[in-house]
């Protein structure tokens, strides 16, 4: 084959891609703890099925595959942007524990009424509020030595394991129903998100996505070099700053809606851009689709596995993803260093 | 040169003496306050005059006296371990359960779990843990080595939080799939802390302090061995054999220490850290003195995580982390930091 640009390349894997997405989102909707037969599914998406049906197509199998999506999709971006705007090929809203901010905020709501709360509002305003604030604490650290990409990470795992004790302080104290709930949701699970919460997730998440493609110019620059920036007028701290809220919007939106699912915005990004190269304008619609396949097959793996073997509980997805995921990481820090 | 000297062994001999009244006082906290409380009078009747039939001389002997002597020896072990590696791996934040070796001890114990469907006894425990520290100190040693330049610190880190995760990972979806009553146990096993010891945990225990004493023994080397590999080579040291006995000695411990009391974090971290800033690079100093504070620390943690939420215990690892992370932050953050990262 004759050596492609990235353009072209791109033009190529996005339908195909795309194309992948949805082979598994039939896949996804096809397997499930009830057996279905295909042309009763395909009755129910067009709306013949009776009211048994409906709830299962509808209410799980698409609500939960719609989930995978959107997740997969958020973190993705959320993941490239960060990388591209810190320039650390290791920041991501889960390692420098946004993720589990936004998760800590939901706790703390559950927490503070256990049986649960009647309104969905107060969740993600949570989410976003414990994201912000973890944020703040690891970068305002991080800031203090020039916004050292080691230090960033290093203070992430600091706080990420500080929130995760606190966390199970907390926990304990709450009432058995709320625990099981929230350590199943919270650990990365597709199972829990209803339609009301996969419209509030659309509903933040949209147009920040809009937003960041409007801006992949800046995000180009800022992925290259301060000097060169400051030399093309743009106002370098707030553009940096509106992205960077951009993508702890997107992070801890998407712990909302499936809790926290770690990797994907570290693999996601890495794999596009090692396929069509850093511009964010081609990479970016690529590590989306990539991310969304990934959480989307991982959770069909965590479905079929649980069907086979045991049928009544089911794997979370974000373990599914960590088994993947973590080899990857320990081989991406194995061969970097040449 | 001698005032100072004498300065620094009058001040050892205060914390040493604090350490002693410490552990008095948490030891008498446990013993008469918590509950069932009982009086001194009772405590010496069940040592001298044991009566298994009397409830409090019975709780006395089988559960207050194990887990006092648990956490001194848990703690004292954990804070040799942290020691070791940092001095094998010269990383000062490399320790048995940052850079995941807990998290593959607790693996192969999530598994001997798994296979013996509850009926293991502690010995399958502290084998499968042994297999799964052994496996994940090697990953580690490779990686370690593999690894260098300026960045090499965070790397470690990195690594060994990413292999922690992949391990705990794995017992997570073990521990669901085998969803029935072994799955509790698991959770349980890995949760309770101090509160399981008995005293045929303090005999496992008591296998785990092999590796402290191999600690013991390479304590000279490894202050060489810290000074970098060249040097040691160059002093006519076998650097092989000590980083070899080192990850004998980390295995040994951590697989000890999470069969009987599951994962408690940082103390390996944090403790040898804090005695280096007093005593410098030896190891032949810092490791003992991190055995003393490191089963000081267990000891009052253990108090605290009784105490802050009674009657319900709170594992004591909440405890220690909660201690333990502002020092990490503070030692990533210091002066110190800026040479290795």
């Amino acid at each position: 084959m004759a050596k492609l640009t990235n353009k072209q390349r791109t033009k190529i894997l996005l339908p195909i891609f795309i194309g992948f997405l949805f082979c598994g989102l039939i896949w996804s909707i096809n397997i499930g703890y009830t057996p279905l037969s295909i042309d009763r599914i395909i009755a129910t998406i067009f709306g013949f099925g009776d009211a048994k049906e409906n709830f299962i197509i509808w209410d799980i199998r698409i609500a939960r595959t719609v989930v995978a999506i959107f997740v997969g999709m958020c973190l993705a971006a959320s993941g490239a942007i960060m990388q591209g705007v810190t320039r650390n090929p290791l920041a991501t809203p889960n390692m420098i524990g946004v993720s589990s901010g936004a998760s800590f905020g939901i706790l703390l709501v559950v927490f503070m009424y256990d049986k649960g709360l009647p309104m969905l509002m107060p969740y993600p305003i949570a989410a976003v509020i414990g994201g912000f604030l973890v944020f703040g604490i690891v970068y305002g650290l991080a800031l203090k030595h020039d916004l050292s990409p080691t230090k960033l990470i290093l203070n992430g795992i600091a706080v990420n394991s500080c929130i995760g004790a606190v966390s199970l302080l907390l926990t304990i104290k709450l009432s058995d129903d709320a625990y099981l709930m929230l350590t199943l949701s919270q650990a990365g699970n597709l199972t829990f998100a209803s339609w009301k919460m996969i419209f509030i997730g659309f509903a933040v998440a949209i147009p920040c996505l809009i937003y960041v493609f409007y801006s992949t110019f800046c995000l180009n620059i800022l992925n290259l070099d301060d000097d060169l920036a400051i030399g093309l007028g743009l106002d370098l701290r707030k553009e940096r700053n509106k992205l960077l809220c951009i993508t702890i919007l997107l992070t801890s939106v998407s712990v909302y809606v499936a809790g926290t699912i770690g990797f994907v915005g570290l693999i996601a990004p890495h794999i596009a851009k090692r396929i069509v190269g850093s511009n964010f304008k081609l990479f970016l619609p690529i590590s989306m689709c990539f991310g969304a396949g990934l959480v989307m097959f991982a959770d069909i793996v965590a479905k079929i596995l649980v069907n086979d073997i045991n049928g009544a509980l089911y794997v979370p997805v974000g373990i599914t993803i960590s088994i993947l995921g973590a080899p990857y990481l320990l081989y991406l820090l194995f061969t970097q260093d040449r | 040169m001698e005032v100072n000297r004498r300065v620094k062994k009058s001040t050892l001999t205060i914390w040493v003496i604090s350490f002693l009244t410490l552990f008095i006082v948490c030891a008498f906290v446990t013993l008469t306050y918590l509950a069932p409380a009982s009086s001194i009078e009772q405590v010496i009747q069940s040592v001298l005059h044991y009566d298994p039939n009397d409830m409090i001389h019975y709780v006395n002997v089988t559960i207050k006296f194990p887990r006092i002597l648990g956490a001194l020896l848990v703690g004292g072990s954990l804070a040799v371990g942290g020691a070791v590696m940092q001095g094998i791996t010269r990383n000062y934040l490399a320790s048995p359960d940052v850079v995941g070796v807990s998290s593959g001890a607790n693996l192969g114990l999530t598994i001997a779990y798994t296979i013996s469907l509850g009926t293991n006894t502690y010995l399958t425990n502290l084998t499968f843990s042994m297999i799964g520290a052994a496996i994940s100190t090697c990953i580690i040693f490779a990686i370690s080595s593999r690894i260098r330049g300026r960045e090499s610190g965070v790397k470690l880190l990195l690594a060994g939080t990413a292999l922690g995760t992949l391990f705990s990972s794995i017992s997570t979806a073990i521990t669901l799939w085998s969803y029935t009553e072994q799955g509790a146990g698991i959770y349980l096993w890995n949760n309770s802390g101090l509160l399981g010891i008995r005293w045929i945990g303090i005999g496992v225990l008591c296998v785990g302090l092999v590796g402290v004493v191999i600690a013991f023994c390479i304590a000279g080397k490894l202050t060489v061995l810290s000074m970098g590999e060249e040097t040691a080579i160059s002093l006519g040291q076998n650097v092989k054999r000590t980083k070899l006995l080192g990850v004998i000695s980390v295995v040994f411990i951590s697989a000890s220490c999470v069969s009987v009391v599951g994962n408690i974090g940082f103390i390996g971290l944090i403790i040898p850290n804090i005695i280096k800033m007093g005593v410098g690079e030896d190891y032949r100093k810092v490791v003992p003195y991190s055995a003393l504070f490191g089963s000081m620390l267990l000891i009052i943690a253990d108090v605290i995580s009784r105490l802050i939420n009674m009657p319900v215990e709170t594992p004591v690892g909440i405890v220690t982390s909660i201690i333990g992370i502002p020092i990490f932050l503070y030692l990533i953050n210091s002066k110190k930091a800026k040479g290795v990262f």
